[in-house]
This record gives structure tokens, sequence and C-alpha cells, in this order.
């Protein structure tokens, strides 16, 4: 016990010599700190592009116009939509299918 | 102030101020850490660079679930682990032991001598060991934390730390023995 003692010890004073001279540690720091700067407000604030907030701010508001715009035209032209006779017939079959289904003769409704 | 309390005052404010206090410290024992590893002195710096730009880049997302420095060393030690497989991959050694600068040794030339001798051999012998054994012993001896604690950053069992510890200290004590 006192030998694992000794080696703490040991290894304790190691790390107190080898600590860097004051003007050393703190041009470390400066170099952390600066390096570190830019990278979580990037994260946060969304600058990793590299633009002005302005202009992200526009690119935004312009984005969500254009979708907008996109989602009112497709709503009018959805009025617009005449369904052909195709798709008439087949939702035709399918709602007899539908109610021919117990008697398991919905086979004959598939035929024009 | 509490670490935890100055993260959240960084992440109010954004102070460089207060992520430099955060650094400054844990800044001797992360590079203790990493000192115990890596044996060029500027692969260290950049190593120990690297720890605190990770840090600030995730330090939003610490949660504060564990201790900040759990989790600062549970950084350090990923990066130094990375950073010494990659090593193995590639199979390089540095050709020479770099002395690091130490701040104490200029007024007496024989002591300085004699401690960088000292210091020396003890560097080689913690770098020497097995990476499991080398993180418990400065997790625990050098860097202050408990067992418990040290469990927790290397995520393993209190008695694998405890037999971690007892069997790095039986190898320094048979490297070290001229010293003790």
């Amino acid at each position: 016990m006192s030998d694992d003692r000794d080696i703490d010890n040991l290894l304790q004073m190691q790390y107190h010599r080898s600590r860097l001279p004051q003007e050393t540690r703190a041009a470390m720091l400066d170099r952390i700190v600066q390096s570190s700067r830019a990278e979580p407000s990037a994260k946060t604030v969304g600058k990793a592009t590299g633009n002005p907030p302005w202009l992200q701010m526009a690119t935004a508001a312009a984005m969500v116009l254009l979708v907008g715009l996109i989602l009112f035209d497709a709503a009018r032209d959805h009025k617009k939509i005449e369904f052909s006779d195709h798709t008439r017939f087949l939702a035709a079959n399918f709602e007899a299918r539908i109610e021919a289904w117990p008697t398991g003769t919905g086979k004959r409704y598939f035929t024009r | 102030m509490t670490d935890e309390e100055l993260i959240r005052r960084w992440r109010e404010k954004r102070d460089d101020s207060d992520f430099r206090e955060l650094a400054d410290r844990h800044f001797d024992q992360v590079r203790w850490l990493v000192l115990c590893a890596v044996r060029d002195n500027a692969m260290t710096e950049d190593l120990v660079q690297e720890i605190f730009f990770k840090v600030a880049r995730k330090l939003d997302r610490f949660e504060g679930k564990a201790a900040f420095s759990t989790w600062l060393y549970r950084i350090a030690l990923n990066t130094v682990n990375t950073h010494q497989t990659s090593r193995r991959d590639r199979k390089t050694q540095p050709l020479a032991d770099d002395d690091p600068p130490q701040a104490d040794s200029a007024d007496q030339p024989d002591r300085a001598a004699e401690c960088r001798e000292l210091d020396a051999a003890i560097r080689d012998a913690v770098r020497d060991l097995p990476d499991s054994l080398r993180n418990a012993i400065s997790l625990t001896a050098m860097n202050g934390f408990s067992p418990t604690e040290a469990a927790e950053i290397e995520n393993c069992t209190l008695s694998s730390m405890y037999r971690r510890l007892h069997d790095a200290r039986k190898i320094l004590k048979e490297r070290l023995e001229k010293f003790l």
C-alpha cells in the first residue's frame, strides 16, 4: 500500500514539474480560444455558409414564398382535374369488386 | 462558480472569456493526459488543441448528465486513443523523445538534470503501459479522479478499474524501482 503511494507521489511530482511555463501556457490557451471561437456559434446560428445573416433570412423568406406559390398553383389546378374514362372504369370496377366480394363473383365486373 | 454554471453562462453570452476560463481549469490535466501517451511534444500541443476544439464544438450538446470533467476526459481519451490507433496502424515511431518545456528547471542546473532524467524515465514507463492501464493510472494518480469516476470515464466496471490500477502500479514499480 505504501508502495502504491510512492508510485502515485512520483507521478504527481512529475505532473507538477511538467507544467508549461506561464507564457507558453497562456499562448496555447489563446490559440485554443481562437480556434474554437467560430465553430460553436456556426452550428447554432447557421453561419456555416459564411453568408451574412440578412442574406440567410432573405433566402429563407424567398424559399417559403416559392413553396407557397407552388402549393397555391397546385391547389388551383386541382379543381380543373377531370377524370379520364379509364380512371372512371377502374373506380367502377373496384367498387363493384368490393360489393361482390362476399359472393366471390367479382371477376365478371372486370370486363368492359 | 462550477464548470456547469460557467457553461450555462457561456451558452447565454458566447463570451470567449468564459470558454477560456473553462479551458484554463482543465488545461494542465488534459495536457498531462496527452503527454502520458504521446512522445512528440508538438503532437501533444496539437492534440490538446484538437481536444478543446472538439469540446467547443460539442459544448452546446453537453446535457449535464455526467460531470463536465467526466465528459471532457472522455473526449480527451477518445482523441488520444484514436491518435494512438492511427499511429500504430501507420507503424511510425518518432526517433527521439522530446523534452517538454518545464516551468521550474532554469535556476538549478544539477537538480534540473536529475529531474529531467527522472521525468524521462517516468514518462517512458507510463507511455509504455497498455492504453487501458495508462488511462487508469493517469486519471487517478495524476488527475485526481476517484476510481469510481475513472471507471465512469473509461466506461468499465469499478472492479475492472481497480484491477487496471493494480496492474499499472505493479508494472511501474518494477520499471521505476531505482527511483523509489
